[in-house]
C-alpha cells in the first residue's frame, strides 16, 4: 500500500513535466491535405537556431498567404507541414524522411542551418525530391546531387567576396597590412576562411594570427590582447552571434582599434544592432540577400515587416524563407505539375527571378556567385559593394571606440 | 610569450571562473544536501539573466540593483516549485535519477517559457559600463567582468557565511551530513530542503546575471552553462562551497593559461580533460574532507 | 512522566515491537536491555518519532505524542543520543554542540550551555575547533552527550553509549551518566552492557524479539536466573 502511494507521489510531477514539455515541442502540423498542395519539412523552431528558424517560417508563411490569396499554386491552395527539429541535425533528417515517406507531402522546403541542409540533401536525392535551400556551403554542392538547389544559397566561401572587392578599390598604401583571423571551429566558420586566404594573398596583406576556437567562446580577452600586441590592423572574427558579441565587447574594452573589423554571420542578424547599439557599428560582413536590394518584391516584404513587426527592413532570414519558396513556386509553375523530376529539369534550364535577383543554375545547383559587401553604419546594415547596389559609402578606417 | 598576455589572461580567467563558481555553488548544494541533481539549475540562472535584462531595458535598473529584486523573487518561485515538484520526488527510491528526469523536463519547460516571453533572439546585458574597462598599467579589465567577479565573490561569501554562521545554515549542513541526528535535534528536513533548494535557485539567478554580464544569452544557453556547472562541482566536490569556489578559480586559471600558451582550439580540450582526470582519480573533488 | 502503552511497530510485514509498555518517572534512571535486534533502538526511535507506530500510544506528561514529528518531540525536551553517536562529522566540535541547541526554545541559552558542557567535558573543550570526525571514540561520545545536554533535555535517552569504546572510556561514560542522574536528570539508558547498566540504574526492562520479557527493579533483575544465563553469562 505504502509503496504504491510513494511511487505515485514522485511519478505524477514527472509525468506532468514530460507531458508539458511534449505539448510545447509538438510540431505545427497542417490539417487535412484534400486538394491542397502540402509542402513539408522541418525548421529549428526551438533550440540554438530558433531565432533564425522562426524568421524563415514567417517568410514562408507570408509567401503562402500571398499565393493562396492569388488563387494558389497550379490552382490549388498551398499549406505547410512544418516540424520543429529543435536545432538538431539528426532530427531534421528524420523529419525529412518522415514528410516524404509517411506524410507523403507534395513538395519539400529548405531547412536551416547549413549543417541541417547538408544532411537533408542526400535524403532529397534518394527520394528524388527537389530541395531548394541555402545548402550546406560549397562542399555540399560538390557531391553530385541533382535535386538540390541553392536558390539563393548561403555560401561561406563567397561571404567576404563583396567586402574584398571593395577593399581592392582602396589604394594599396591605405589598406591594412597585418591581419588577425579568429575562426569558430565548425563548417560554417571554416568555409569563411577560404576567401580570406585567396584575397589576402592577392592584396598583399600578411596573416599574422590565424587561430580557431571552439564554441562557446566565453572570453575574448586573450584574443584581443594578442591581436593588439601583434599590431594587427584588420580583424576577422569569423563566428556567429554570441562569440561575435564577446569579441566586440573585448575589443572595445581593451581599446583595440584596427582599421577594419570583419565579422562573419553574427553581424547580419537583427539582434546585432539591437543589442550592441553603437558598439556594433562599422563592422563589415557580407550577405546574399538584403531588403535594400532593388529587385521586385523587396519593397513589398519591407512594407509587410514594417507593418507587422515594426522593422525598417525585413530580417535576412525572413527574406530567405520567402525567396526559396519563390524559386520553388516558379519551378512548379514552369513544370506545370508536381512531378519532381520535371520541376528539377525546369530549374536546370530556366531563369528564376527572386528578391535576390535573377538566377540560373549550374550542374551543382548553384547560381553565379552572389555576394554583397555590407557594413553596419548608424545601426543599419548598408550595402557597400558592388557599386551598382551600394546604399552607402563605407566608413574607413573604422573610427576609434567612443568611451 | 610575454608577461602582459599571461597575466591578463590569468586574471580574466579567474574573473570568469568565479562567476562559474557562483553559478555552480547552488547546483552543488542541492546535489550534496538533497541528492537532487537539478538539471534546470542553469535554466533558473538564465531566468535571472532575462529578468535583469527586462528590468534594465524597460526600467533602466542596473543589473546589480535589480538583483536585489529578482534574486529574492526567484527564492519564492523556487519555494513553490519545491513544494509542487521536488518534495514529492524526495520520497522516491532513487532520488538522484528521479530528480534528473524531473528537472530535465523542468528545464525544457523553462526554456520554452523564456522563448515565449523573451523570444528566441539572443540578448546582451548592456549596462552603462558594459564596454568600459578598468585600466591598471598595461592591463585592461572589462568592467562587466569586474562587476561579475565582485558580485560572484560577494555571493559565494554570503553563502559561505550563511552556512557557517547561521543556525539555519548549520542545519543545512547537519541535515546533509547526518539527517537522522539532525531530526533528533529539532531540524525539520522538509523546511531545510526547501530553504536549500530555494537558496540554490536564487544563487543560480545571481550567477546567471553575472554570466550575462560576460556573454550574450538565448533561451537555450543554459545547456552550455550546465556543462560548466558539472565541471566546477566535480572538481570542487559535491556540496562543498569552498571547493566550488576554488574549482572556479582553478578552472579559470587553467583556461586563462591555456588561452595564453596554447592554440585556442585546445582550451576546451584542456578543461574537459581536467574533468576526466578528476572523475577518474579524485571523484570526490579536490578536498578529502566533506566540508562545506 | 513518560508512559509507553502497548506499542507495536512494524517494518513492512515484520513486527519489530509487539505491544510493549514502559514507564519512566521524573528523576528516575531506567535501563532497557536486551540482545542485538531485540527492538531496543526501535523503541526509543518510536519515542523520538523517527519510526511510525502501528498500535498503542506514547504519552508524555499526560499528553499523547501521536502525530508529532521528531522536531516537535525534541521541543518537548525528549532528547535522544543515537546509537553510533551520529555526530556531524564535517562540523567542528563546537558546531556539533551548537546544533544541539538548534531548537528555538533553547537557542537563546546556547552560549551559556556551551560553557557548561565545556566545563563538564574539559577534554572536548580543547578540541572545540577540530572536526568531530577526527576525534577518538570516547571523545566523540562526550560530544554526543554534550550535544544532547545543549538541548536541555527533560528526558535523556541514550542508545548504546558505550558501544565501540575501550573499557576505560566506557567506564568514564557510565560515570558521567550516573553523575547526570544524580543531578536530577531523568534518563532512559539502552545498553547491551547489562552488568554496568543495571549497576547504575534503579529499574530495568528486558526486551526479547520485540516483546517485553521482564521488568523489575535492577537489584532483582541482577538476581534473576534468566538474566544471569542470557545476559551475564553466569
Amino acid at each position: 500500500m505504502m509503496k504504491v502511494k510513494r511511487t505515485n507521489g514522485f511519478l505524477w510531477p514527472v509525468i506532468v513535466a514530460i507531458i508539458c514539455s511534449f505539448t510545447l515541442m509538438v510540431p505545427v502540423p497542417g490539417f487535412g491535405a484534400g486538394k491542397t498542395i502540402v509542402i513539408g519539412g522541418s525548421l529549428p523552431l526551438t533550440g540554438a537556431y530558433a531565432e533564425t528558424g522562426q524568421w524563415i517560417e514567417k517568410g514562408m508563411l507570408f509567401w503562402a498567404a500571398e499565393i493562396n490569396a492569388k488563387g494558389g499554386l497550379l490552382g490549388r491552395n498551398v499549406e505547410f507541414k512544418i516540424y520543429d527539429d529543435q536545432s538538431d541535425v539528426s532530427k531534421a533528417v528524420t523529419f525529412a524522411e518522415k514528410v516524404i515517406t509517411v506524410d507523403k507531402v507534395d513538395l519539400l522546403f529548405g531547412g536551416y542551418p547549413g549543417t541541417a541542409a547538408r544532411a537533408v540533401m542526400p535524403v532529397a536525392e534518394k527520394h528524388k525530391f527537389v530541395y531548394v535551400s541555402m545548402g550546406g556551403h560549397m562542399k555540399s554542392f560538390e557531391q553530385g546531387y541533382t535535386y538540390s538547389f541553392g536558390a539563393p544559397p548561403l555560401m561561406g566561401e563567397w561571404w567576404y567576396e563583396g567586402f574584398f572587392h571593395w577593399l581592392a578599390t582602396v589604394p594599396a598604401d591605405k589598406r591594412p597590412q597585418r591581419a588577425a583571423v579568429y575562426t569558430i571551429n565548425n563548417p560554417v566558420g571554416l568555409s569563411l576562411t577560404d576567401s580570406i586566404e585567396r584575397w589576402t594573398k592577392k592584396l598583399n596583406i600578411q596573416i599574422v594570427i590565424n587561430e580557431k576556437y571552439n564554441a562557446p567562446l566565453t572570453d575574448a580577452t586573450a584574443m584581443i590582447v594578442k591581436a593588439k600586441q601583434s599590431k594587427c590592423d584588420i580583424l576577422f572574427a569569423n563566428g556567429f552571434f554570441p562569440d561575435g558579441v564577446t569579441t566586440m565587447k573585448a575589443a572595445k574594452a581593451l581599446d583595440y582599434n584596427p582599421k577594419i573589423i570583419v565579422q562573419g554571420v553574427g553581424s547580419v542578424v537583427p539582434a546585432w544592432v539591437k543589442e550592441l547599439g553603437k558598439d556594433g557599428d562599422y563592422v563589415f560582413s557580407g550577405t546574399s540577400l538584403s531588403g535594400q536590394l532593388k529587385y521586385p518584391g523587396n519593397d513589398k516584404l519591407n512594407a509587410y515587416t514594417k507593418k507587422t513587426y515594426n522593422l525598417n527592413e525585413y530580417p535576412l532570414y525572413f527574406g530567405f524563407g520567402y525567396a526559396w519558396m519563390q524559386t520553388l513556386e516558379q519551378a512548379v509553375k514552369g513544370a506545370k505539375n508536381l512531378d519532381q523530376t520535371k520541376i528539377r529539369d525546369w530549374l536546370k534550364t530556366n531563369e528564376v527571378n527572386t528578391i535576390a535577383g535573377p538566377m540560373t543554375f549550374d550542374k551543382r545547383g548553384l547560381p553565379e556567385p552572389i555576394n554583397f559587401g555590407t557594413q553596419i553604419i548608424n545601426g543599419k546594415v548598408e550595402l557597400i559593394s558592388p557599386k551598382r547596389v551600394q546604399t552607402k559609402e563605407p566608413v574607413y578606417p573604422k573610427p576609434a571606440w567612443k568611451k | 610569450m610575454d608577461a602582459v598576455l599571461i597575466i591578463q589572461s590569468l586574471i580574466s580567467g579567474i574573473m570568469m571562473g568565479m562567476v562559474y563558481a557562483l553559478l555552480g555553488v547552488g547546483f552543488s548544494l542541492t546535489w550534496g544536501v538533497m541528492h537532487v541533481i537539478n538539471i534546470s539549475h542553469g535554466a533558473f540562472g538564465l531566468l535571472g539573466a532575462y529578468m535583469a535584462y527586462s528590468l534594465l531595458q524597460y526600467f533602466g535598473v542596473d543589473p546589480i540593483v535589480s538583483a536585489a529584486v529578482s534574486v529574492p523573487l526567484l527564492f519564492l518561485v523556487a519555494c513553490g516549485i519545491y513544494q509542487l515538484l521536488i518534495r514529492p520526488i524526495t520520497r522516491a527510491q532513487n532520488v538522484v535519477m528521479a530528480s534528473m528526469i524531473l528537472t530535465f523536463g523542468l528545464a525544457i519547460i523553462l526554456e520554452n517559457v523564456m522563448a515565449i516571453i523573451w523570444k528566441a533572439d539572443p540578448r546582451v546585458l548592456t549596462p552603462t559600463y558594459s564596454s568600459g574597462a578598468l585600466i591598471l598599467g598595461p592591463f585592461y579589465f572589462q568592467y562587466p567582468h569586474v562587476v561579475g567577479f565582485g558580485l560572484s565573490l560577494a555571493g559565494i561569501t554570503a553563502i559561505y557565511l550563511f552556512l557557517k554562521k547561521t543556525y539555519t545554515g548549520m542545519a543545512v549542513r547537519a541535515a546533509w551530513q547526518q539527517p537522522e541526528a539532525a531530526r533528533l535535534y529539532g531540524v525539520n528536513l522538509y523546511w531545510i530542503s526547501m530553504i536549500t533548494f530555494a537558496l540554490a535557485v536564487s544563487t543560480a539567478g545571481a550567477g546567471g546575471i553575472c554570466l550575462a554580464l560576460l556573454n550574450s544569452f538565448e533561451p537555450h544557453s543554459h545547456n552550455l552553462w550546465l556543462i560548466n556547472l558539472f565541471l566546477v562541482v566535480i572538481v570542487g566536490g559535491v556540496g562543498n562551497v569552498i571547493g566550488t569556489a576554488l574549482a572556479g578559480l582553478i578552472i579559470g586559471v587553467i583556461t586563462g593559461l591555456s588561452m595564453a600558451f596554447l592554440p585556442f582550439l585546445w582550451v576546451n580540450l584542456v578543461t574537459f580533460g581536467l574533468l576526466m582526470i578528476f572523475l577518474i582519480f579524485r571523484p570526490h573533488g579536490i578536498f578529502k574532507q566533506e566540508g562545506i | 512522566m513518560l508512559s509507553v502503552e502497548n506499542i507495536t511497530v512494524c517494518y513492512g510485514q515484520m513486527k519489530a515491537l509487539r505491544e510493549v509498555s514502559l514507564e519512566v518517572s521524573t528523576g528516575q534512571m531506567v535501563a532497557l536491555i536486551g540482545a542485538n535486534g531485540s527492538g531496543k533502538s526501535t523503541l526509543i526511535n518510536a519515542i523520538s518519532g523517527l519510526v511510525p507506530i502501528a498500535g498503542g500510544e506514547i504519552t508524555w506528561e499526560g499528553q499523547t505524542l501521536k502525530g508529532l514529528t521528531p522536531d516537535n518531540i525534541c521541543r518537548e525536551g525528549i532528547i535522544q543520543v543515537p546509537e553510533g553517536r551520529k555526530l556531524f562529522p564535517a562540523m567542528t566540535v563546537e558546531e556539533n554542540l551548537i546544533m544541539g541547541a538548534y531548537h528555538p526554545n533553547v537557542r537563546k541559552q546556547a552560549q551559556e550551555s556551551l560553557q557548561k558542557v565545556f566545563s563538564t567535558f574539559p577534554r572536548i573543550a580543547d578540541r572545540r575547533r577540530q572536526f568531530a570526525g577526527s576525534l577518538s571514540g570516547g571523545e566523540q561520545q562526550m560530544v554526543a552527550l554534550g550535544r544532547a545536554l545543549m538541548a536541555k533535555p527533560r528526558l535523556l535517552m541514550l542508545d548504546e553509549p558505550s558501544l565501540g569504546l575501550s573499557p576505560k572510556a566506557a567506564a568514564e561514560i557510565f560515570d558521567i551518566i550516573r553523575g547526570l542522574n544524580k543531578e536530577g536528570m531523568t534518563i532512559l539508558l539502552v545498553s547491551q552492557e547489562v552488568m554496568q547498566t543495571l549497576a547504575i540504574t534503579t529499574y530495568g526492562y528486558v526486551l526479547e524479539n520485540g516483546v517485553l520479557a521482564l521488568k523489575d527493579s535492577c537489584d532483582r533483575l541482577l538476581e534473576d536466573p534468566k538474566v544471569k544465563t542470557s545476559y551475564l553469562g553466569l
